[in-house]
């Protein structure tokens, strides 16, 4: 059952949805259904479902469903399934895409994340599951728990289950579980596979994927991770903060704070700053800086420098490449030996005091040779 | 400058060198000697290659007018041409 409508559906006696749909597929649907055959397109069945669904979600992804039949399925599904059940569900085939299933949740569930991962898995009951899985797999039965997330999820999928779990797999792909325990987790997760899980489980695996599990834990976690990625910060601290960056990527940062910085930046960088700014370094690429408060620079600048100021400043520089500084208030002074271009734009400068030597050109013509030429008598 | 009898033999000397270090040009040496109104009086001449680096071409002046002359080197090494001038004055 289809309804390609981009809009909202309300098909559901008795259950409230002030949800904007912007996704495809809605389906609601009470019905004994049987399937046989071989299915290639999507499919969505959702039946008889007496929870009471308070969304405030921001749907992201594609499906969501919700049923409550006795399901058999015999089949090679080649394209996504979902199926919420509660039943005792077996399952012989071949599983070569996403499966998701949900059941009967009792749960008053309020959702407040933005969720940008793929699927969200509720399932009370009994699995076997024999089968070559290729894809993710997600199951999540039986949860009285309260979740609280506050993460911001970078990983794909989270589950929380308290079942019996017989697994005979060849995984290839991550797994993720969680089962019957508080759970807080906060944290920017790069990871690939979380599982927390209390469960017996019996596990015959060849996996090739990263899997980390940890049972009944109230552990706190605390993780400094040195990155060697891309950086992007956006902060707005009182506090003084203090950075001692190698960088070897691209770093983007936005501050509004005190702050002290100790680089050695060896690529862009790209700064914006709104407190007190003390600089040391040895900076070798390309900087722009916009800055807006007291500045003291004490920098060795090799390459292209675009700056513009609205502050007191003080400037010793050796510049050897092209600067542009666009400085709007204050009192400059700049010290340096300027060997290529500089221009200044300076508006309303209290006092201003330039010692540049803003083009110095030496000249040296030589001889490819060098010839000396005398005369001598011949007598 | 220095001044010569006319008749007098003016050897007519350069010395090269390249990176400090004496050294002959691998295409050639000419020497041209022009007079006070910048007539040519010897064109492109072979010096003598009396070592390495040294070169000398003796200039028999009988018949010359007094006056001041102006003599250039041109050494060419690998299309690459270098040229000094030197000057003499002649007198009865």
């Amino acid at each position: 059952m289809f309804n390609r409508s981009s809009f909202d559906t309300k098909l559901f006696d008795g259950g409230e949805l002030w949800e904007l749909f912007l996704s495809d597929n809605s389906a609601i649907a009470d019905s004994i259904k049987r399937s046989i055959g071989l299915v290639k397109a999507d499919t969505v069945s959702i039946a008889d479902s007496l929870s009471k669904t308070f969304g405030t979600l921001l749907y992201l992804y594609d499906t969501l469903t919700i049923t409550d039949q006795i399901s058999k399925g015999i089949g090679k599904p080649v394209v996504d399934s979902v199926s919420i059940a509660d039943a005792i569900s077996k399952s012989v085939g071949l599983s070569k895409l996403d499966l998701v299933s949900i059941a009967e949740s009792l749960q008053t569930t309020r959702i407040l994340n933005v969720t940008l991962s793929d699927t969200v898995a509720i399932v009370e009951s009994i699995a076997k599951s024999v089968g070559l899985i290729v894809s993710d797999g997600v199951a999540v039965a039986d949860s009285l728990d309260r979740v609280v997330d506050f993460n911001r999820e970078l990983s794909d999928t989270l589950s929380i289950s308290d079942a019996l779990y017989k697994s005979i797999n060849l995984g290839k792909t991550d797994s993720v579980s969680i089962a019957e325990s508080l759970v807080k987790d906060i944290g920017l997760d790069r990871a690939d596979a979380l599982a927390i899980a209390e469960s017996i489980s019996k596990l015959v695996e060849a996996t090739h994927s990263d899997t980390v599990s940890i049972a009944e834990s109230f552990t706190r976690v605390v993780d400094y991770i040195r990155s060697i990625s891309d950086i992007v910060t956006i902060e707005d601290f009182i506090a003084s903060v203090t950075n001692y960056f190698l960088s070897t990527h691209d770093t983007v940062s936005i501050s509004d704070s005190a702050g002290k910085a100790v680089t050695l930046d060896r690529d862009d960088i790209v700064t914006m700053t709104e407190a007190m700014v003390k600089a040391i370094g040895l900076e070798r690429e390309d900087v722009v800086t916009i800055t807006e408060t007291r500045a003291n620079w004490f920098s060795v600048v090799k390459s292209d420098i675009m700056s513009i100021a609205d502050s007191v400043g003080k400037s010793i520089r050796l510049f050897k490449t092209d600067a542009l500084s666009v400085i709007d208030k204050g009192i400059i002074k700049t010290i340096g030996k300027g060997i290529a271009d500089l221009i200044a734009i300076v508006e309303n400068a209290l006092v201003v005091i330039f010692f540049h030597t803003e083009i110095m050109m030496y000249l040296s013509a030589e001889s490819h040779l060098d010839m000396t030429v005398s005369t001598e008598g011949g007598g | 400058m220095q001044t010569f009898q006319i008749g007098e033999t003016v050897v007519l000397k350069s010395i090269i060198k390249k990176s400090g270090a004496l050294y002959d040009p691998l295409t050639h040496v000419k020497v041209t000697v022009y007079d006070a109104d910048g007539k040519v009086k010897v064109d492109a001449a072979s010096p003598d290659n009396e070592s390495i680096g040294v070169y000398s071409y003796n200039l028999n002046t009988t018949g010359y007018a007094d006056g001041k002359y102006r003599f250039r080197f041109v050494a060419t090494d690998s299309g690459k041409i270098s040229k000094k001038d030197g000057a003499f004055k002649l007198e009865d």
